[in-house]
C-alpha cells in the first residue's frame, strides 16, 4: 500500500467527519476513534464476521456517545482539575453542619410498645398475695425450656410454687409464658436495662422475679390496662 | 453537631445550667421542665426538637454514677413515649392517684450489677432427702 492510498483514505475519513450528520468533532482522540470506527468493511469473509461484531455495543458510553453528550475536554477537565474533591468536601461540610439524627440514649430513649417483652416479673394481687398458682403452663409451653417450677401445698393448703426459676440466658423472649398464664402472674415487663456483669446474675429465682414485679408493677399494670381491649 | 442549634440552645439559658447540661448530656438542650421524680431526676420536653429527641431526662446522679436504669417505672413509660400521662407532682398525690399498695417498691432502685447488692441466685427449695448420719451403736 503506497502513501497515496493512505492519504486518500485519511482525506475521505476527514470529509466524513466534517459532514453534518456527526454533531461535533472535538479532540484529536475522538477523531482518531471515529477514523478507526468508520473504516470500510473488508470483503474477506473472516474479517466480515469481525466487522459485523462492531454493531454489538457493550453497555457503557462509547466515545461517540460521550461526544454527543459531553465534550471530551469537559470530561477531562473535570477529571484532571479534580472538582470531585471540592464537591466531596462540600458534602462533608453540609453533613457536619446538619443536625444529627443520633439519639443520646441514656437521656433520650426511643419509642417503646406497651406490649414490649422485656425482663420477666411475677405479679401480685393488690392484697400482696402472689398470683402464681403453679399450674406449670408456662413451663410446658416455654420453647427454650428456660423455666423450672416445683410446687408444694402451703401451710394454708393453697398450692404455690416453691421454685420458680427462669434462666434468662436461655430465654428467647417469645412471650408465650405470659400468653399461657391464666392469672397474668408471669409477664414480660417493659424493662430491658438489666444487663449484668456476670452470667450467674441472670439465673433468676422466685425472689428475684417477685422483686421485679414489685418494682415494675405500676408500669406493667398501666400497659396491661391500655392493651386489655386487644387481648 | 449542629453549630446553629448548639448556639441557639446555649443562649436560651444561664451558663451555669449550660455547664451542667454539657457535662451530663454532652450536648446543648433547652426545654420546659415537666416534672421531677422521687430520685430527683428532672424530665424536660421541647416539641420543636427532632423526633425522638423531644423528651429527655437530666439524671440526679453525678456524672460518673448515671445509669439508664435509674428512671422509675412510670416516668420510664413517659420517656419511652408509651404514654403521654405524666405522674403527679408529689409522691403522696401520685400514690393516691394510682392506689399504690405498700408492697410496691417506692423509691425506685437501679440495676445493682457490679455492686455488693447484685442479684445472687440461690435455691428456694428445701432438700429432697437428708444425708445419712452415721451413729455408732453402743456395744456394751
Amino acid at each position: 500500500m503506497n502513501q497515496r492510498v493512505i492519504l486518500s483514505r485519511v482525506a475521505s475519513s476527514l470529509a466524513r467527519n466534517a459532514s453534518p450528520v456527526t454533531p461535533r468533532c472535538t479532540g484529536a482522540l475522538v477523531g482518531f476513534a471515529r477514523f478507526y470506527a468508520s473504516q470500510q468493511a473488508p470483503s474477506n469473509i473472516h474479517e466480515k464476521r469481525v466487522s459485523e461484531n462492531r454493531n454489538f455495543s457493550i453497555p457503557h458510553q462509547t466515545w461517540g456517545e460521550r461526544d454527543a453528550t459531553q465534550s471530551v475536554w469537559d470530561f477531562s477537565a473535570k477529571t484532571f482539575f479534580m472538582t470531585e474533591i471540592a464537591r466531596g468536601f462540600w458534602t462533608v461540610l453540609m453533613q457536619y453542619l446538619r443536625e444529627p439524627y443520633t439519639l443520646h440514649y441514656p437521656f433520650e430513649k426511643g419509642p417503646l410498645s406497651p406490649r414490649f417483652r422485656g425482663e420477666h416479673a411475677l405479679r401480685r394481687y393488690p392484697s400482696g398475695e402472689e398470683r402464681c398458682i403453679a399450674c406449670k403452663l408456662c413451663e410446658a409451653i416455654c420453647p427454650a425450656q428456660a423455666i423450672t417450677i416445683e410446687a408444694e401445698p402451703r401451710e394454708d393448703d393453697s398450692r404455690r410454687t416453691v421454685r420458680y426459676d427462669i434462666d434468662m440466658t436461655k430465654c428467647i423472649y417469645c412471650g408465650l409464658c405470659q400468653e399461657a398464664c391464666p392469672v397474668d402472674a408471669i409477664v414480660e415487663g417493659p424493662n430491658f436495662e438489666y444487663s449484668t456483669e456476670t452470667r450467674e446474675e441472670l439465673l433468676y429465682n422466685k425472689e428475684k422475679l417477685l422483686a421485679n414485679g414489685d418494682r415494675w408493677e405500676s408500669e406493667i399494670a398501666q400497659n396491661l390496662r391500655s392493651e386489655q381491649m386487644y387481648r | 453537631m449542629s453549630l446553629i442549634r448548639f448556639i441557639k440552645f446555649s443562649l436560651k439559658q444561664s451558663p451555669l445550667k449550660n455547664f451542667e447540661i454539657y457535662r451530663k448530656l454532652d450536648d446543648a438542650k433547652w426545654g420546659t421542665l415537666v416534672g421531677v421524680d422521687e430520685l430527683g431526676n428532672r424530665y424536660f420536653t421541647n416539641p420543636e426538637e427532632r423526633y425522638g429527641r423531644e423528651r429527655w431526662c437530666i439524671p440526679a446522679a453525678s456524672h460518673g454514677k448515671m445509669d439508664a436504669s435509674q428512671i422509675p417505672p412510670r416516668w420510664h413509660s413517659w420517656l419511652h413515649r408509651v404514654t403521654d400521662e405524666v405522674p403527679k407532682a408529689t409522691a403522696a398525690e401520685d400514690a393516691a392517684a394510682m392506689h399504690r399498695p405498700k408492697w410496691m417498691v417506692y423509691p425506685h432502685y437501679e440495676n445493682y450489677t457490679g455492686t455488693k447488692k447484685a442479684n445472687v441466685t440461690y435455691n428456694t427449695v428445701r432438700p429432697k432427702y437428708e444425708s445419712w448420719q452415721p451413729a455408732v451403736a453402743d456395744r456394751a
